[in-house]
């Protein structure tokens, strides 16, 4: 009788359990709506600027400068780096494959994106003539309507421009971000690393 | 017999239950965001305006912000100034103040303010933070007749009508007596000029709506400006590109190429779509030896949607397929069209048994069979300690 009736209670708790799960999930499918049965539908729509990283992480994973090299050049465009021996590839498998940071504009108003670094490439890499530079390319296509900076520029600690005006569309407002470092041969030995900020602002 | 039909209903209940918790974490919207996304004030020197901008964090997990103000005006903002931890799906009303300071010149002034979040753990490599500002827009008045321009379009169909519009925005003090203007659109050759229709009695800090309509004659992007005459002064927009579509699509790339024998190969097609509106696509590869077909198969049914680039997965049965080089043909299906390309496979032998176990594909069913025996481990326990 007992061994029943607990029965019965773990099977009312579960119920209510599926019971909430689902009408959680309906409601985050179906738009949300109010009001009376009839009438007059009015409603603004509030501008709203969001930016989203899906990946916010390029890692170069582990390595060293080739003997014999003065520098190498890791590209996370590219698979081929230059004067680099890996030992262990980054999170995403770079050098095997390639390695951007990913960023979205889910908002409803175009955006006009910066980028800038926390540390100068002296800071982050060290060693004699390091370099740090960036570029972005749409992820898909159409995206940056804007001044597209599709070319390796220098990477320092003030702002400059990504993309001048980001799409929004759900088919078109996503870039990939690619980094491309220099690293002197006599660079110290560490784990490093960079804290990049996007700002992005109502164009 | 009660006792078994209950442990049989219990299970079915977790294995839904499992399931719709995976459900409703996949559909959650990650972003740091801010609305209103611009604020536009009146230039009255002096004044206060208080504004309130909701910050939302979606971003499926808490995080440190503070806020920023940058621009021209950033100094007349004031603004609580520490730090502050929003959780994941929490939003926070930032107050700001803004004090309209005298003597700017006509034209717009603006201030940008907003969240910026604090990096937390140092990543190794190279890491992001976002900061998303909003304007804080303050417009001066010209002392003479001024007026503003912007052009709106929109991408369309052929056999559509662009119907461009034109607003016009008296940013003078002045009354503007009569407006008219024209939209030149340009493809890569030549360009052609649009009559817009005209307006009277433009107020200043008023806005009015000139139009213009033109019927593509062929496919491809545009470009287009429109340029406003009122009382012998003239304005021009920007130029916007719109593009003009067709039911139709590219196959951009398939990969990989190379296959191995006796497998079922996944393979890769990139397609791009140059139409305004979603596609149901799907597709078939066929390879040929020598005109013979020795394999074939396709990929289910999708949506591409407007413009996109998407890469679609097909898979091809290499069951009895021999090493060599063959020809094979990818068609793209969609809307009673065909889009094919040609493209030679290279079958290799066939590989070494072995399991392919991807993280990324195993981890979503992992965590839920975790799950499952997890509650039917605790509800097992629960009843031998009722039995005991």
């Amino acid at each position: 009788m007992a061994k029943s009736k607990t029965n019965w209670n773990t099977l009312i708790a579960l119920l209510a359990i599926v019971v909430i799960a689902a009408i959680g999930l309906l409601t985050s499918f179906v738009p949300k709506t109010s009001g009376a049965a009839e009438g007059l539908v009015n409603f603004t729509i509030s501008g709203a600027l969001s930016i989203t990283l899906p990946n916010s992480i390029v890692d170069f994973g582990t390595g060293y400068v080739t003997l014999g090299d003065t520098y190498a050049i890791l590209d996370s465009n590219s698979t081929s780096p230059t004067g680099w021996t890996s030992t262990a590839n980054g999170v995403d498998g770079w050098p095997s494959n390639t390695d951007y940071i990913v960023l979205e504009n889910n908002g409803n108003v175009n955006a006009n994106v910066t980028i800038k670094a926390n540390k100068t490439a002296s800071e982050f890499v060290g060693g004699t003539n390091p370099a740090q530079w960036y570029a972005a390319m749409d992820n898909e296509a159409g995206s940056c309507t804007g001044d597209l900076q599709s070319d390796y520029a220098d990477l320092t600690t003030s702002e400059t421009n990504l993309c001048s005006s980001l799409g929004y569309a759900d088919s078109a407002d996503t870039l990939n971000v690619m980094f491309k470092l220099q690293v002197p041969s006599d660079a110290s030995p560490a784990a490093k690393s960079n804290t990049i900020t996007f700002t992005a602002y109502q164009v | 017999m009660f006792s078994k039909i209950f442990r049989k209903i219990k299970f079915v209940l977790l294995l839904l239950l499992s399931c719709l918790i995976f459900l409703n974490l996949s559909t959650s919207v990650l972003a740091l965001g801010i609305t209103p996304a611009k604020v536009e004030l009146p230039y009255q020197p002096g004044s206060i305006h208080d504004v309130n901008f909701l910050i939302i964090n979606n971003d499926g997990k808490d995080m440190a912000i503070t806020f920023v103000a940058k621009g021209e005006l950033a100094n007349y903002l004031s603004f609580p100034n520490n730090t502050i931890r929003l959780r994941n799906g929490e939003s926070y009303s930032l107050p700001v103040r803004i004090t309209i300071p005298s003597g700017l010149s006509p034209g717009e002034h603006f201030a940008y303010v907003g969240p910026l979040q604090v990096a937390e753990n140092s990543q190794e490599g190279i890491s992001a933070v976002v900061s998303v500002l909003a304007k804080i827009s303050v417009q001066v008045p010209y002392p003479e007749k001024y007026a503003e321009v912007e052009l709106e379009t929109k991408d369309i169909a052929i056999g559509d009508t662009e119907h461009f519009k034109v607003i016009v925005k008296n940013k003078g003090s002045k009354l503007i007596n009569s407006i008219t203007g024209k939209v030149t659109v340009c493809d890569s050759k030549d360009c052609t000029d649009i009559q817009t229709t005209s307006e009277k009695d433009l107020q200043p800090s008023s806005n009015i709506e000139l139009f213009a309509d033109w019927k593509p004659q062929k496919v491809g992007t545009y470009t287009a400006k429109a340029t406003v005459y009122y009382d012998e002064k003239t304005a021009e927009s920007t130029n916007k590109t719109f593009r003009v579509g067709d039911i139709d699509l590219d196959i951009l790339d398939v990969k990989p190429t190379t296959l191995f024998s006796n497998e079922i190969s996944t393979i890769g097609i990139v397609v791009k779509s140059n139409w305004n509106s979603p596609l149901n696509i799907y597709s078939e590869i066929n390879l040929y030896d020598k005109n013979k077909l020795i394999a074939s198969g396709g990929s289910k049914p999708e949506k591409l949607n407007a413009w996109e680039t998407k890469e679609i997965q097909a898979y091809l049965d290499l069951k009895g397929v021999q090493p060599g080089n063959y020809s094979g043909i990818v068609s793209v299906y969609f809307e009673n069209k065909t889009k094919e390309k040609k493209v030679i496979f290279e079958v290799l032998p066939q590989r070494a048994a072995g399991v392919n176990l991807t993280f990324e594909g195993a981890l979503p069913t992992l965590l839920l069979l975790a799950i499952i025996l997890i509650i039917i481990l605790i509800l097992r326990k629960k009843q031998r300690r009722e039995n005991e």
